[in-house]
């Protein structure tokens, strides 16, 4: 009989909050609206979602500063990445829900169960990246795809939704299997499911007559989790599902899922490393970066469609996370790993200090956030832009709306302004500070040729970036052009957004000092 | 030594003391706490930074008489606070911070922290005042707010109204920047900032063609100094450097304020380029031959200066500094873009292009006067660079029409008087006519504006006369400011050019004996010229006749807001004597009694006068009693250059009047400016042009353009056009791709284990 | 020395499904090679015993058919947790008690969902 305390359930308190949030308004749908298709009834449920993410936010909040542990019997842990991850789920679907209510009130398709599913997949998210077993990881992983599927094809009269949802769930389906094929040789070569005992087996293991078994089984996990970051050559799904979701579940996902993927990633594989030959998934993710940052960037150059050059974009954004993934598993100098090229990791300080990956981590942690709130904030101008008469035409997200927006919004191409220097890496964003902090953990761990393609392909994105700035302040609307609706939900999470990248743009201090802390917490 | 310890107020005192005494004490205790002073100098500057800011960003909306408030406002806070720093700097006990060991006795000063630093090289970001700061703060603020003040008026027609505004609180508040500066690193923001403005300003009316020229001459003018002056900075922490390696104990003071730790550690707190580190440089150079001790004829032994005497480093150093202030400060060979700047509003004219920017070479000289006395060369240079200057734009300015024009040449010919000043040593009558200049020249362009605004913006000095009745107080303050500027007695102008001449005629520099003398006579000629075209514009300015061709019937007098800066001004251009004459006893206890302003910027230069009485490179021959003599001859001189103007203008020839013979080849030539601008345009631009061709069409265009940027770019569209056709939609290809990425590091993964 | 294996206890099962894989296809292939091949119209032809078809057989079901599948599996899940905690339930004690009310609770309130919802109601 294991004996469980309330500690053990600590870290799983924002998760219930979320899910227990989502049933309040599944049943609220159920019992509490009288009119079926009336949004007047329904103008609660986006603040119960809201505050329900305010709630388990400031819980993982509280978390982040408890020691880190393992929990519920080697299936969970407490540590400062997940409660971090968690902060940042709950910001991105605190403020996705904001920016649905506007965008399904205008659409007549507002419905408690799109909250709901926004909850259960931030539930799912949060979970996921606590899980430290892999059955464990793999059911939070199918509850947080499960409810985006949903999600992605919530506005079911287009076409559109119904494709992008369908090709998600496909090929989402084929990336578990991978993902649960690759948990499956890993188990069939360490006998254990849970990280914990998986890194002891594989450390203890001399002989390696079952390392083809524990190298393919990585291949495949890691596999399933580049599918899910949308990193090149699994983000074949990411334009499409990207264009055809609901602009507000785009943002969730492409922030959202993005940081909880990573961080399920980095704990997967900084646990299964040491047993490992170290030069192998240094390769492995080295040469998903270097295809995702160029790959991403080059695809999103031609795009006037800018929801599909932000999917693209996002692609990119996962290559420099990447790298910052990379620089973990960077060999030490004098070992295997030298004269590869661009992959190489030039021995510029020698061996690489332990605080080192402290900054590393300090540096991936940032930038996720970062790239939430960005992301968040251009993703919610593009759907307050959205008209539903246009979607049939396929100019909804034409570079040419944007034309004049500076004259006819300010506010919202002031807000769209930011995003895009953010994404762009220019200062004053927290996009600069993002990628600053990646790039230099980049080149303390020797990384020098992966970081200079990381700088010239962002300084190549800046064109794509640019653009939309150029067309909103500079270029006059055409005529006739409608004027959007504006709803206080969109200009409260825009604000929120804005704030968000400009203030962490200038001073990161607080954010990066409670980082530092954190990850010196969870590395002693 | 007055004794000011029983000083309460100013009439008690005056009751017991005489009124100079009185005077003295009462600016000598400014009724409040100057400790603390320094840490405040910010807000000098920030006042007009904010004026723009609010100006610029906002003026479009708050309308015309809230940007003109805020604009004329935010200058005249600046004013209060310079009045006050003016006054704080003149107690004795006031000492600015300084850790380079020596005391900095009357300025104040403030060190924000490094600004930059790169290695061993550091700049502070640091503000200082002294008594040289502190008028030339008094000028800046003062003429500037009385020019803002005049702006609301002279620009009340245009719609671009906040713009000009906006420029104008810049430009004042980069100026105080180029005068606080601590360093020259922040001389030159300033520095920079100043020219930026100016171009902004003279290409104000960017919608004509001829004015946006204007603006890139004086502009790219400036770059070719400013480039001198880049060159100058690096040369000067290269020779320091080289310097802190060589010096030996004995090149420091023992008194116990420097040694060679001192130096260094100064030198680390403040960096190379600080005008203390500089000082301090300077004072330990010149000390009498010595073999112990590094002089300015001892070879650097370091360093990419190997090989070189420090003395040649010093004079090559303010030779590229020359180039530097001839640009900003008009001089021979650079002064073609000043005329031309004329293309501005009148009253940026008057600001900037005749009272304060263009004499930012003449400030950099007296700041950096312990420097400029090491070399005797770079002096006679300096002194002839101003003689040429000062003669050939005279006679330009003989053959003008235009009467902003003549005003612009005239301004470049008494630029080149306080060059003489500088060449001369004489760096306090140098500063004496920036200020008295500042005063009258403004008043005189300030009185062309009204001319022109009464007259439909007619120029034409022949198309106007008869102006005296129709606009008196224009006429009135037009002719004492020309007065002033011809050198008649009473008039602050008189004073300040004749502190001028005696200078260069008194003095003499090692090795160039006779150099200042024929200097002194180009002067003398100058100074004929000068009376003789500034009589010419007033008379057919003013008298005789209105033209038949004027363009309106009746001239108008101006507005208050114009005609009481010009009453100020004309006032301020009388008041100004005070400055210039004999009263006070000599700060050095003997020699003759000194002027004014002598003595009160003593403090600034005596770095200097030590370093002259070390070296015994200028000597200056001293006369008993005031120089009656040498007054009298320069009043003769101008009075005989401005008599016989008035009488050929205004009894013999009239306005339509022609000279005949050699004087009309001359005149022509002078016209013709000389051809300067065809020799620029046959022996710079031709070529500079032909060169940009060839490396426009092969390189720029070619190589880079076409080959490097658009190529790059191209390559990657069209990568990227390639790779969308990959993403063709296909759910199974998708699924095929992925697969084949698995694959690949399924395969990879494998064969390192295998 | 031999060490344990978790996979060598699945080797019967692998077995089993080789056999079982290799059956479906073997027995279709052995039946078509050599059983004989006669065609005729009048051997296509519906037997008299026979109903004539109606329609094509790939017809669309109606998506409720999907949500009473759905329910049924979830349910069917339920039923596969309840049993080995009924079995357990006092070495399981209060924890047990406590995690399965939670979790029936959930599908509680799911039931409680899709019923108001009207998703059992087959005729609506």
């Amino acid at each position: 009989m294991p004996s469980f305390s309330i500690q053990d359930f600590m870290p799983i308190f924002p998760a219930a909050i979320l899910a227990v949030g989502a049933m309040a308004l599944l049943l609220s749908e159920a019992f509490l609206v009288s009119v079926p298709h009336a949004s007047a009834s329904r103008g609660y449920q986006a603040v119960i979602g809201v505050i329900t993410a305010a709630f388990a936010g400031t819980v993982a909040f509280h978390n982040a500063f408890e020691d880190p542990r393992v929990v519920l019997q080697g299936f969970a842990v407490l540590d400062p990445f997940s409660s971090f991850v968690t902060v940042v789920v709950a910001v991105t679907v605190g403020l996705a829900v904001l920016l649905s209510a506007g965008f399904l009130k205008h659409r007549n398709a507002e419905r408690g169960e799109f909250y709901a599913l926004m909850l259960f997949a931030a539930a799912g998210m949060s979970l996921l990246a606590l899980s430290a077993e892999f059955i464990t990881l793999f059911v939070n992983l199918e509850v947080l795809s499960v409810a985006t599927y949903a999600l992605t094809a919530y506005l079911r009269r287009g076409t559109r939704p119904a494709e992008a949802g369908f090709k998600y769930f496909i090929l989402g389906a084929f990336s578990g299997a991978l993902l649960l094929y690759g948990a499956a040789l890993l188990y069939g070569a360490t006998g254990t499911t849970k990280l914990a005992g998986m890194a002891e087996v594989l450390r203890a293991a001399s002989s390696g007559d079952k390392a083809w078994l524990v190298y393919c089984g990585m291949v495949l996990v890691a596999t399933g989790f580049a599918f899910k970051v949308a990193a090149v050559p699994f983000h074949m799904w990411t334009p499409d599902v990207y264009e055809g979701a609901p602009t507000p579940v785009t943002a969730l996902m492409s922030a959202g899922v993005k940081a909880a993927a990573f961080v399920a990633l980095i704990r997967v594989f900084v646990a299964l490393a040491p047993g490992l030959g170290p030069q192998v998934p240094f390769v492995l993710f080295g040469g998903l970066a270097l295809l995702t940052m160029v790959a991403g960037n080059l695809m999103a150059l031609p795009q006037r469609n800018v929801k599909r050059m932000l999917a693209y974009s996002s692609v990119a954004h996962a290559g420099y996370v990447l790298l910052g993934v990379t620089a973990l598993f960077a060999p030490a100098a004098g070992t295997e790993g030298h004269g590869m090229g661009v992959l190489s990791a030039s021995p510029l300080l020698g061996q690489v200090p332990a605080s080192a990956h402290a900054d590393i981590y300090k540096a991936i942690l940032f930038y996720l956030l970062g790239y939430a709130v960005t992301t968040i904030g251009s993703f919610g101008v593009l759907a307050a832009l959205e008209r539903r008469e246009d979607e049939t035409r396929g100019t909804t997200w034409d570079l040419d709306r944007f034309a004049g927006l500076a004259h006819s919004k300010p506010g919202w191409a002031i807000a769209m302004a930011a995003c895009m220097l953010s994404l762009g890496g220019i200062p004053p964003t927290v996009g600069f500070m993002g990628k600053l902090l990646v790039f230099r953990a980049a080149v303390d761990a020797g990384l020098l040729g992966l970081a200079i393609v990381g700088v010239l392909t962002s300084a190549a994105a800046a064109y794509y970036y640019l653009r939309v700035v150029v067309y909103m302040f500079m270029r006059n609307a055409a005529e006739g052009a409608a004027v959007p609706e504006r709803h206080w939900q969109t200009d409260v999470a825009l604000a929120v957004a804005t704030a968000g990248v400009i203030l962490l743009g200038i001073l990161p201090g607080p954010v990066t000092a409670w980082l530092t802390q954190a990850t010196m917490l969870a590395l002693r | 030594m007055i004794d000011c310890s029983d000083f309460q107020s100013f009439g008690q005192y005056f009751s017991t003391h005489g009124f100079t005494d009185t005077v003295t004490c009462f600016v000598q205790n400014p009724p409040f706490n100057t400790a603390n002073i320094g840490n405040s100098l910010w807000m000098i500057i920030a006042l007009p930074i904010l004026g723009a800011f609010f100006c610029g960003v906002f003026g479009k909306f708050m309308g015309r008489s809230n940007t003109h408030l805020i604009a004329s406002a935010s200058v005249f806070g600046s004013f209060l606070l310079s009045v006050m720093v003016f006054w704080a700097v003149n107690p004795s006990s006031t000492v600015a911070p300084n850790p380079f060991g020596s005391t900095l006795r009357y300025a104040v000063g403030a060190d924000y922290g490094t600004w930059f630093q790169a290695g061993d090289f550091r700049v502070n970001f640091g503000l200082l005042a002294d008594h040289l700061s502190a008028s030339m703060l008094m000028v800046i603020t003062g003429v500037g707010f009385l020019i803002h003040l005049y702006s609301t008026s002279y620009m009340s027609h245009d719609k671009a109204y906040w713009r000009y505004f906006a420029y104008l609180n810049l430009f004042v508040a980069m100026m105080l920047t180029l005068v606080l500066a601590d360093s020259l690193v922040l001389l030159f923001v300033g520095w920079e900032g100043v020219g930026m403005c100016s171009y902004l300003l003279i290409g104000f009316w960017y919608d004509d063609p001829a004015k946006a020229f204007a603006g890139r001459k004086a502009f790219i003018t400036n770059r070719i100094g400013d480039f001198g002056f880049l060159v100058a900075c690096f040369l000067l922490v290269l020779t320091m450097g080289a310097f802190t390696l060589q010096a030996k104990n004995n090149n420091f003071p023992g008194d116990g304020t420097g040694s060679s730790q001192v130096f260094k550690a100064g030198l680390s707190a403040k960096g190379p380029l600080s005008f203390a580190a500089i000082d301090a440089f300077t004072r330990a150079l010149p000390s009498k031959a010595d073999s112990n001790q590094v002089t300015l004829s001892t070879v650097i032994d370091n360093g990419p200066l190997k090989g070189f005497a420090y003395g040649a480093m010093v004079t090559v150093i303010l030779l590229c500094f020359l180039l530097g202030a001839a640009g900003k400060s008009a001089q021979f060979p650079l002064y073609v873009w000043l005329p031309d700047a004329m293309a501005g509003p009148t009253p940026v004219s008057a600001l900037i292009h005749a009272a304060t920017m263009v004499t930012a070479g003449i400030y950099l000289f007296c700041r950096l006067s312990y420097l400029v006395v090491l070399s005797p060369t770079a002096m006679a240079v300096i002194a002839v660079t101003g003689g040429i200057t000062a003669l050939l734009a005279a006679l330009i300015a003989f053959a003008q029409d235009d009467i902003k024009k003549i005003l612009a040449y005239s301004t470049v010919s008494q630029l080149g008087f306080m060059f003489m000043a500088i060449g001369a040593g004489a760096f306090w009558a140098a500063f004496l006519h920036v200020v008295t200049h500042a005063f009258f020249k403004a008043c005189l362009f300030l009185g062309a504006g009204s001319v022109m605004h009464g007259n439909a913006e007619e120029t034409n000095i022949k198309k106007l006369g008869g102006l005296s009745k129709e606009m008196p107080v224009t006429w009135a303050t037009f002719l004492i400011s020309t007065l002033a500027i011809t050198g008649m007695v009473p008039l602050s102008g008189f004073f300040s050019k004749d502190a001028i001449l005696h200078a260069l005629h008194t003095t003499t520099l090692e090795g160039y004996e006779h150099i200042l003398h024929w200097v002194w006579y180009v002067g003398l000629a100058t100074a004929a010229c000068t009376a003789f075209y500034m009589m010419r514009l007033y008379v057919l300015t003013f008298h005789g006749t209105r033209a038949p061709d004027a363009k309106v019937p009746h001239a108008h007098e101006s507005d208050w807001q114009m005609t009481l800066p010009l009453v100020v001004l004309a006032m301020l251009a009388i008041a100004a004597v005070a400055h210039g004459i004999p009263v006070m006893e000599n700060a050095n206890r003997e020699g003759p009694l000194q002027t004014v302003m002598e003595n009160y910027l003593h403090p600034v230069f005596q770095n200097a006068m030590r370093s002259i009485e070390a070296t015994g490179f200028v000597t200056v021959e001293h006369e008993e009693g005031l120089p009656w003599g040498a007054w009298g001859m320069a009043w003769a001189i101008a009075l005989a250059g401005g008599g016989l103007s008035i009488v050929l203008y205004r009894f013999v020839f009239k306005r339509d009047g022609q000279w005949s013979g050699p004087a009309e080849f001359i005149r022509s030539l002078a016209q013709h400016k000389f051809y300067v601008d065809e020799l620029y345009e046959l022996l710079v631009i031709r070529p500079v042009k032909f060169v940009s061709f060839i490396f426009f069409k092969i390189v720029d265009s070619l190589l880079i353009d076409t080959v490097a940027v658009r190529g790059t770019a191209w390559v990657t569209a069209q990568t990227g056009a390639a790779l969308r056709y990959l993403q063709s939609g296909d759910a199974q290809s998708y699924a095929a791709i992925m697969t084949l990425g698995l694959m690949c590091a399924l395969f990879y993964a494998l064969f390192k284990v295998l | 020395m031999e060490t344990y294996n978790p996979l060598t206890g699945y080797l019967p099962l692998a077995l089993v499904f080789l056999v079982a894989g290799g059956m479906a296809f073997a027995i279709p292939l052995i039946a078509s090679m050599l059983g004989p091949k006669s065609v005729n119209p009048i051997k296509s032809e519906t037997f008299e015993c026979g109903n004539v078809t109606i329609g094509s057989a790939r017809q669309r079901f109606a998506v409720k058919f999907y949500v009473v599948a759905l329910l049924f599996i979830v349910f069917d899940v339920e039923a596969v947790f309840l049993y080995p905690w009924a079995v357990n339930f006092k070495a399981l004690g209060w924890f047990g008690y406590t995690t399965m009310s939670l979790f029936a609770a959930t599908l509680i309130v799911a039931l409680a969902y899709v019923w108001k919802k009207g998703a059992l109601e087959w005729e609506s």
